[in-house]
Order: structure tokens, then C-alpha cells, then sequence
């Protein structure tokens, strides 16, 4: 018998085989932004991150928006074979499934529009018209069973034991069954909410219609995000787009008279960029923007929790006794959630420029207004309409190894001159990410800054890989209206834009260990970045989504 | 026509009295899986266009899921109670083995195993393809022993290896436990007196690994060698080198030699004192790949001779053949090997319906040319160049491939790519003709609106009925097709060729044999 030269072994000796999904904007219903099953790149090669491939979808945009954050299905058994989907959907009302291996269509998905009221005519920049929110699906990129699961077997099929006839074996849509509770997760289904308002449960294989799509928020409504937990989808709107009152919208789709609950907002947004955190309960997190100063809304600058399906207040957080006024606005993020010693902790962001912890057992003590922790105040305020501020959603995780946990935190404009954060030269005239440590206990906790990057142009959201953040620099103009309060044009909003472009940090020292240089047409501030299974994506404005990754690590793309 | 008849004749007269008879012993006609009758004199590429059937007979063996009856094995000279005859051996999934007098299709003996039912347990459940139970491995025949007497090895469905004389069906001595009850064991191959089967599925919690036996070991020891990961399911089971040495592909899993797993590879092992021991191993560059996408390395390879160089031919789903000297597989990093071939097929990168199931064939011509046969499922792959082709491919087909070595270094050359086939099944060469056949089997695993559903009634009832073929072996030009002769379809089944005579049996558990009119 031969054996093997030391030597050899090293390139013999592959990772270990995982396929993990990006199941919706942050990874999870949590928000979390961490790829937690990443081994292939690491801080050691991830200087060789070149751009893989670039896909041209065939979508108009319409305003800003192009095409949405995409998704990542890790691993999909379908009739034309395993494939690893990236998906998105476009402006124009479309749905696009990608083999994210090989750069090539699976399909495109082209929704009808049902509504009777007639479309948006004129796009503006804070209202489209059009396909708004990315596509979710069930899973966490957290979570890498799935594949795990069936890679143990041998050879197809195995483990994925063949079952009784099934019941939808007929196309659902054309099915007398029930939806049992596990039908929609065990088949992948993708969820979308197209520019007439209907929600749309699709077959990952085909991108069509499970089951008859049926209205869920109103036509022309601005969707910024989808969230999904216990067969429970939910969608918030924003911009009071079509003169609807934003609002979070609730539908529980195993219900026989698919009733559509909401949570609507007096006055104002939702907070950030993915809308709703779902905690491990159920329970949904959301931030509620701002109000009139002369108006009495019970949910400014506050963060809300709300009980699954039916939406009622279960508890709250109020940042401030201050109203926050429109003129003043800040774009604000989405709350996060994570566990810890068996129950969830929310990490929000003031529009004070603070980061709270918040106890999910009672987010604000008794008087809603007292966090376990709040920091000292590290973004400053938005003034003129600069659009200065947290943005998008934190991120964060758990480093398995020390059992520390760490956050990343995304500025728009300056950092605070008070802040206690350890600037580095170039930081934060534009943006920047800053990163946290958490310490203390889990009743007394503390955030400990840890490292500002760069200066970036506004920094969507991290993602967290392999002790590594992975962030997106936009390119995109943070400017929420111009200095009087006007609201920008569109071509008044692009002619600022920059290129978009990626950087990778280590995630403790902060140390750049790559950046793309600008590489993209700017990406749209409400984007953001996917990660699954050692390549990272984004979509920009010329309608295109850009795959990076190792080309050594990626030869089948060579070899087809 | 009239004049083919006569001339078929003739030649069937000049045989009889030369005395060379040709057999089909195992599985893919020799040890080595070379799937190339070499003492093929009845049917030639003139003649073969008046193939019809000779006989077909039905026999009482039982489908499971979805297999049914195994290829034949051909043994010639059998002293039966009515005369010496030769007889084809019949194997059956419902533990069921036949000898048929193949002048007449009568049958002639039968064996059924009896044995208590054996525990269902992992890995067997109804409507699953995967794990039928019952004796699943193609039996093989053995050499005469000291008696004269003809072994047929079998591997019945509780795991036990039978002794059978090929005379009468009786057991010859005690059969010995080889294996776990319903496992899925592939077809034994003997080498030596040592036989040889490889399981995979991990059916009824049986390891997925290559076991071998010394039949003339008092002691009857089991010799298991384990690859750690995958299965091996090469149709054909192992295919053995001039050394002993059996090679199985490993199927879906993980490449970590260090750690002694060897999963989506080609692992060789041989028999040496009492235990099988891992001689070399060869692994695809992209194993990776091959596993994210359930590309397996599964094909049992084909082993031949090449300019005093032993060579084994090996593919997978992936639809590409890799050739290694068994000498040093892969080379000095294991994965390295002397030629491979572009993509063929399976550009979707589907893991069922598409890409190189069962086994492959190779011959060697007048001119001294060798050539490499590998059928394949679906499309061809639209970068794939070939200089003969006989319109689209869309289902299947056969590819012979000419092997060409320069200064040491080797190239498979495409050289022409068969009609379309529904899915073409390994072929066999008799006599430069190659016989191939789609099996007409629904190969799908996976449905549009289900996603996986491996499902044996939903397969069986979408399954129509294979076709047989005859090609030219140099130029893949069509001579003979059955139509719609054969009524069902095959599954893990196969042709066997001997003395003007081809077998195939289907699912609905008949045997056909084609021949010429004239004999």
C-alpha cells in the first residue's frame, strides 16, 4: 500500500462538509447576522475573497429599489437535482431562483398582480411601488442539520426516508388536505408579498404558487421585511406608501380563514431594516420610529413586544419621555435577540445614539423605561435630515470557543466625540461599524467596546463567519431628505451615490483583512449582505447580484 | 436476408464443430467487469440484424420494490438428468435461483431459500427503492471442483452464502453467514476461491463495506474492510486486478484520508492473511463537489490491459470516466489520475436520471485499438464533442471512447455517442458488436411539486419497457433494435451474452432470449 506524503495531506484533508442556508435578511427570525456553520474561510485565506461571479436579472427598478437582499437555501432536493438556491426578488414583481454554485437560472417567477386597486403610478424615492421585500423562507443560518443530515447518508435518499404517499403529492393548490404544520417548512416554501398586497407561498423548485395567494397587506404598500415563525408570516410597511398607515402585518397561514392581524402605527416607521425580530417564544420585537410632537402616540422610539399571531402588546421599552420629531428623523434598527442562560435578551439602539440590553422577561422593568444595560451614547444624532444614526439591524454571536459574545453595531455619519469606542484614524466620517463585547452577568451586563472600523459609506448590517465581520459599504447616500426637509428625487439620491464595496474584519481585533475596493454600482441602503457556505452576496442597483468567494474553493464553477 | 440466414448457419455449424463455447460466469462477464464477451462467434455485425426472440419465460420470482430478476449467468456443459446441457442461472430478488436449458426456455431446476423472516429493521420500509431485502447480490459460478462439479455461489436474503451444484440446485455443503439479513449486498465476484460482494444503504443496519470470504478457509472467516463513509453500490459490485486486488467505488461521503475515510473515491483491497487489507485508493479532485450535489463516485469499474499496463476505467454521476494505474491510483497524491474525459452528461447536476449508473465495458479490436463504453442517463452535455452521433440525446445513451497513450501519457478519445436510449444501461460487447439497452425503468426521485419522494410504486408506475440494441463497436451505428418487443422494463439488471444468445430480464420477473431465427 502507498501512503500519503505529509505533505500532501494538508490539501487532501477538505473542510468539513456543511451547507448552510440564509434563510432572510439577518440570517434568522432573530436577526442575528451570524453564519454560524462557516469553516472554509477563515482569517487566514479570506484574503483571497475575489468576486465570483456577477448575475444579471432581468428587472426594472423602480425608484431605488432594484432587486432585494437575496436568500440562501443551502441545500434543496428538487426534481432537476441538489441544488444550493440563492434567491431574490425584483422590483418587477419577479422571483428569481439561482444555482448559487454554478451562476445559473433555475427560475424566474413572474406575479400577477391581483389587486383591483391599480398600481403605483409614479415612484418616488421613499415610495417604489413594486416587489419591496426579500423573499424569506423557513431555517437559520445558524443551523446546518439539513444538510448535515442527508450528507451522512448514501447514496440519494437515504436518510431523507421515503414516506407514506403524501398527501400532496397533487399540487397543493389543488389539494383537499389541510396544510399540516410541517407541509410548508418540509417543502422549502419561499414566501413573498408582491406590489398588489397578496402573499405568495412558493415551491422552491418551480417558483410557483403552492397554494392560491390571497391578500395580505394593501396594494402599492412599501413591505420592507418578512418575518416567519410557526408557520406564521409577518410583514411591515413603511413610508405610508399609497396612503396607508404603516403598520405590521400578521397571517397565520394554517388558519382556515387566513385572517390578517396587524399592529398599526399612529404615526411613523418601524425602526431599521428587517422590520420584526422573533424571539425563540414567538414573541415579535419591533421598534416603533417616531411621532409628532404635538400628537400623542403611545410608541415612540420605543421597542415593543408583541404576542405571536394576534400582535397584542405584550410588554414595551421607551427609549425617551422625548418625542422624537420627523424633522429629527433617524433611520434607527430593527431590535436583535439572542439567548442566553434559557431565556432571550433584545438589543436595540436609541435615537439617542445609546445601545440597550432589554430582558424579553420585562423588557423595561416596571416603569418601561429601565434596560439592564444602556450604553453610553456612540452614534450622533441625525440633524438636516443627514440620516446619522444606528441603521439597519446589529449583529451578533457567540464565540463558541471563549464563550464570548460580541456585537456589531452599523453608523451612519459620525461616531460620538464622547463615545468610549476605540476610534481609529479613519473612522466614521461616513460610517462605520463599530464592535462590542459583551461582559458581565446575565442580570448585570456590560457592553465593552471593542473596535471602530474604517470609514465606510453607510454600512448595511454585518454578517459574522468564522470569527470574521463581513460588512457591505453600501455606496449609498445616508441622506434621508434634503437639508430643509425635502425629500430627495431619485436621480437627486443616485448622483451621490459610490460604489458599493466589501470588507472583511476580524471580528475581535477589528483588523481589515480584506476589501474589495469598489466594485459594484452602489447597493441600496435597505440591502444587504447574504452569507452562506463560504460566499458572501449582495445585489446593486444595476439590477445584478455580485458573489464573492475563494476561487481555489470553488472549481466547479471551471469546471461545468 | 435469406443469404444472412444461410451464412448464419454456417457459421453456427463451424462453431459447433470448433467446440468453443463461451460462458458468462458473474456479473459483467469476467472478474474484472469487463462486460466484453470474448468467445462470441454467432453473432456478428451482418448478421445480428435478424435478432428475434427465441423464448421468453415467466417465472414465479416476486418483485421487491422495484427489483425483480438479475442477469443471467451462462454455464455450459452441465450434466443434467437430461443430458449435458447448457444452462442459464437465474437469480431472483424473492431468494429465488432458476436454471433454464437455454435451447428449449424450459425449466429445469429451482431453488428457493427458506429462512425464518429476519428483522426489519433500519433501513427497510416499504415503497423505499433503496432496500428491497431478499437476496439482492447476482450469484456467481465457480470453476469445476476437485469433483468436476460447478459451484454457484449465492448470497440468500438472511445473509447466508450458498453452495450450489449447478447440476441440480442442491446444496453442496452448509452455507455460511456473509453478511446481515436484508442488507443490500451488490454481485459477487471470485477471485481465487475467495468471493468478494460490497453493501451499501446501510440496509437493515448492515455497514456499508467490501466483504470477502475464503470459500476454502476452514474456519469461514468474514473479511470486512470499511471505507468509513459512503456506500458502495457499483452495480457489479468489485472488480478484481491480476493481483487479487478488488476495487469498488465508495458512493456519496467524505474524503479524509488522515482519518482513514475514503468516501466518493475508488478504494482497492485485497485478501491477505485472513483480513482485506486497503492497497490503494483514488480520489476525484472535486469529491467536494461530488458530494454537496449526490454526484457519487458509484460506477463499478471496467479493468483491462493496455500496452503491459493494467488500467482501470471508473465514472460517476457526474458523468465524467477517470482511467489509474492499478499499479498506483491517482498517483503519488491518490488523486491524480492518467486521463479523464470532459463532462458527458448530467450539465444539470441532477443526482437521479442523469449521469453514469452501473457499470461500464471495454474490448479490445482486431486492430489492437482498446475502447471504453460507458452508458449514461438524460441529455448529453452540449459541450461535449463527439465525431459520430445519431441524433439527439435526450434520455441516454452509450459513448465508446478510444484510449490513446503517447510518451506515457494517456487520453480517452470520444469516439462516437450512441442513438438516444432511454436510459441506457451498461452494455455489453460481443464480436464488435455492442449490445446495449434502455431499460424504459422511471428513474425519478425527485417530482416538481414533492421534492424527494423515492417512492417504488410511483416509479413503477411510471416505467414503460426496455429496448434492446446492437450497435457497431467501431462506429455506434445502429443494427438492430427490439421496438416494442420487450413488454416491462429492467432495474438493476443486465444483459448476458453467450454462444449467439442474449438475455434480459424484466421487471415483471420474464426472461428473454434473442438469438438468430436460424438456430
Amino acid at each position: 500500500m502507498r501512503y500519503l506524503a505529509p505533505s500532501l495531506l494538508m490539501a487532501a484533508v477538505a473542510a468539513a462538509l456543511w451547507a448552510a442556508d440564509w434563510p432572510m435578511p439577518g440570517g434568522n427570525p432573530q436577526r442575528n447576522g451570524w453564519a454560524g456553520s462557516e469553516r472554509r474561510v477563515n482569517k487566514a485565506n479570506v484574503g483571497g475573497l475575489r468576486l465570483l461571479y456577477k448575475y444579471q436579472a432581468d428587472n426594472r427598478s423602480q425608484g431605488l429599489d432594484g432587486l432585494s437582499t437575496p436568500i440562501i437555501n443551502g441545500n434543496l432536493i428538487t426534481y432537476r437535482g441538489f441544488k444550493e438556491m440563492l434567491i431574490f426578488s425584483g422590483s418587477s414583481d419577479k422571483v428569481f431562483s439561482v444555482d448559487a454554485d454554478l451562476n445559473k437560472l433555475l427560475w424566474e417567477t413572474q406575479l400577477p398582480y391581483a389587486a383591483t386597486k391599480s398600481r403605483a403610478k409614479s415612484p418616488t424615492e421613499a415610495c417604489p411601488g413594486g416587489l419591496t421585500a426579500p423573499v424569506v423562507t423557513d431555517g437559520s443560518s445558524s443551523a446546518s442539520l439539513q444538510f448535515a443530515a442527508i450528507a451522512a447518508r448514501t447514496p440519494a435518499g437515504k436518510t431523507v426516508r421515503a414516506s407514506r404517499p403524501s398527501p400532496y403529492f397533487p399540487p397543493l393548490s389543488h389539494s383537499l388536505y389541510p396544510l399540516l404544520p410541517t407541509t410548508l417548512t418540509q417543502l422549502n416554501a419561499l414566501y413573498t408579498v408582491s406590489s398588489d398586497g397578496y402573499l405568495h407561498v412558493l415551491n422552491s423548485s418551480t417558483g410557483e404558487d403552492l397554494i392560491p395567494s390571497f391578500r395580505f397587506v394593501p396594494p402599492n404598500a412599501k413591505v420592507t421585511s418578512l418575518n416567519l415563525h410557526g408557520n406564521v408570516v409577518y410583514a411591515t410597511t413603511a413610508d405610508n406608501c399609497d396612503g396607508y398607515r404603516n403598520a405590521l402585518f400578521a397571517i397565520d397561514l394554517l388558519s382556515s380563514q387566513k385572517e390578517v392581524t396587524s399592529f398599526v402605527l399612529p404615526e411613523g416607521d418601524f425602526a431599521g431594516t428587517a422590520g420584526t425580530a422573533i424571539g425563540n417564544d414567538g414573541t415579535v420585537y419591533v421598534q416603533c420610529a417616531f411621532a409628532p410632537e404635538n400628537r400623542t402616540a403611545r410608541y415612540y422610539d420605543t421597542v415593543v413586544a408583541l404576542t405571536p399571531k394576534t400582535l397584542k402588546v405584550k410588554d414595551y421599552f421607551r427609549v425617551s419621555d422625548k418625542a422624537v420629531k420627523a424633522k429629527d428623523e433617524m433611520p434607527g434598527v430593527t431590535p436583535v435577540v439572542f439567548s442566553h442562560s434559557g431565556r432571550d435578551f433584545v438589543i436595540a439602539g436609541g435615537r439617542d445614539g445609546r445601545i440597550y440590553l432589554l430582558d424579553s422577561r420585562s423588557l423595561g422593568g416596571a416603569d418601561h423605561r429601565t434596560p439592564l444595560f444602556a450604553s453610553a451614547p456612540v452614534a450622533e444624532s441625525s440633524k438636516k435630515h443627514d440620516g446619522s444614526g444606528f441603521h439597519g439591524v446589529f449583529s451578533t454571536w457567540m464565540d463558541v470557543d471563549t464563550g464570548v459574545r460580541r456585537i456589531y453595531v452599523p453608523v451612519l455619519g459620525r461616531l460620538r466625540s464622547s463615545t468610549e469606542v476605540k476610534t481609529s484614524e479613519d473612522s466614521a466620517e461616513n460610517g462605520a461599524m463599530a464592535g462590542f463585547e459583551l461582559r458581565g452577568t446575565s442580570e448585570k451586563p456590560v457592553l465593552t467596546p471593542l473596535w471602530v472600523s474604517r470609514r465606510m459609506l453607510s454600512p448595511a448590517p454585518a454578517v459574522i463567519a468564522a470569527g470574521m465581520v463581513f460588512v457591505l459599504a453600501t455606496g449609498d447616500s445616508p441622506r434621508m431628505g434634503q437639508k430643509e426637509g425635502k425629500s430627495s428625487s431619485v436621480p437627486e439620491h443616485t448622483q451621490v451615490a459610490q460604489p458599493a464595496s466589501l470588507h472583511v474584519f476580524d471580528a475581535v481585533t477589528g483588523k481589515e483583512l480584506y476589501s474589495s475596493g469598489g466594485i459594484a454600482p452602489g447597493s441600496s441602503l435597505s440591502g444587504g449582505l447574504a452569507f452562506a457556505n463560504s460566499r458572501a452576496y449582495f445585489t446593486a442597483r444595476d439590477n445584478a447580484v455580485y458573489c464573492f468567494g475563494i476561487p481555489g474553493q470553488q472549481t466547479q464553477l471551471s469546471e461545468q | 436476408m435469406k443469404g444472412t440466414v444461410i451464412a448464419s448457419s454456417l457459421l453456427i455449424a463451424f462453431f459447433c464443430m470448433s467446440g468453443r463455447t463461451a460462458e458468462w460466469l458473474t456479473n459483467g462477464g469476467d472478474p474484472q467487469r469487463t462486460n466484453w464477451q470474448r468467445d462470441e462467434h454467432v453473432l456478428t455485425k451482418e448478421n445480428v440484424k435478424g435478432l428475434k426472440i427465441l423464448w421468453k419465460l415467466k417465472l414465479d420470482n416476486q418483485p421487491r420494490e422495484m427489483h425483480s430478476l438479475f442477469p443471467p449467468l451462462i454455464v455450459t456443459g452441465v450434466r443434467t438428468s437430461g443430458g449435458v446441457r447448457e444452462l442459464a442461472i437465474e437469480a431472483g430478488i424473492s431468494d429465488n435461483i432458476y436454471a433454464i436449458d437455454v435451447k428449449t426456455g424450459r425449466l429445469i431446476w429451482k431453488r428457493h431459500f427458506e429462512y425464518p423472516t429476519p428483522r426489519e429493521g433500519t433501513g427497510f420500509d416499504l415503497g423505499d427503492p433503496l432496500c428491497p431485502g431478499g437476496q439482492t447480490a447476482s450469484p456467481v459460478i465457480g470453476p469445476p471442483d476437485t469433483q468436476g462439479r460447478r459451484i454457484v455461489y449465492a448470497l440468500s436474503g438472511d445473509g447466508r452464502l450458498h453452495f450450489l451444484n449447478v447440476e441440480d440446485g442442491e446444496e453442496i455443503r452448509p452455507s455460511v453467514k456473509f453478511g446481515f439479513a436484508n442488507s443490500k449486498s451488490y454481485a459477487l465476484n471470485l477471485w481465487n476461491g475467495v468471493i468478494f460482494t460490497t453493501t451499501s444503504q446501510s440496509c437493515n443496519g448492515s455497514p456499508n463495506q467490501v466483504w470477502a470470504i475464503d470459500v476454502n478457509d476452514p474456519a469461514q472467516k468474514v473479511m470486512v474492510f470499511n471505507p468509513r463513509s459512503g456506500g458502495l453500490w457499483g452495480r457489479e459490485g468489485a472488480s478484481i486486478d491480476s493481483t487479487g486486488t478488488a476495487w469498488a467505488p465508495t458512493g456519496d461521503g467524505k474524503y479524509d484520508p488522515e482519518n482513514y475515510t475514503f468516501g466518493n473515491g475508488l478504494i482497492g483491497v485485497k485478501a491477505e492473511g485472513n483480513q482485506l487489507q486497503l492497497e490503494d485508493w483514488f480520489e476525484p479532485r472535486n469529491w467536494f463537489w461530488m458530494e454537496k450535489r449526490d454526484l457519487d463516485m458509484q460506477v463499478t469499474p471496467a479493468i483491462f490491459n493496455f500496452q503491459g499496463q493494467e488500467l482501470l476505467a471508473i465514472g460517476s454521476k457526474a458523468c465524467r470516466i477517470y482511467l489509474v494505474d492499478t499499479k498506483a491510483a491517482g498517483g503519488e497524491d491518490h488523486q491524480t489520475p492518467l486521463a479523464e474525459t470532459p463532462l458527458m452528461c448530467n450539465e444539470e447536476v441532477n443526482f437521479a436520471s442523469a449521469g453514469i449508473w452501473g457499470s461500464l465495458a471495454t474490448w479490445e479490436d482486431p486492430s489492437g485499438t482498446r475502447w471504453i463504453l460507458t452508458p449514461f442517463w438524460g441529455p448529453v452535455h452540449s459541450k461535449f464533442t463527439v465525431p459520430v452521433s445519431y441524433g439527439a440525446v435526450t434520455n441516454g445513451a452509450i459513448v465508446a471512447l478510444k484510449l490513446e497513450s503517447s510518451g506515457g501519457s494517456f487520453k480517452l478519445v470520444p469516439s462516437w455517442i450512441s442513438r438516444d436510449m432511454n436510459r441506457a444501461e451498461p452494455p455489453v460487447i460481443a464480436n464488435g458488436v455492442v449490445f446495449a439497452y434502455g431499460s424504459g425503468e422511471n428513474t425519478e426521485q425527485a417530482y416538481r411539486e414533492r421534492g424527494l419522494y423515492d417512492y417504488s410504486p410511483e416509479r413503477i408506475k411510471n416505467s414503460t419497457h426496455a429496448v434492446l440494441y446492437a450497435l457497431d463497436g467501431e462506429t455506434g451505428k445502429e443494427l438492430y433494435s427490439s421496438g416494442d418487443q420487450i413488454t416491462s422494463w429492467v432495474h438493476f439488471g443486465g444483459l448476458s451474452i453467450a454462444n449467439g444468445r442474449v438475455y434480459i430480464a424484466t421487471y415483471d420477473s420474464t426472461l428473454y432470449c434473442f438469438g438468430l431465427q436460424a438456430e
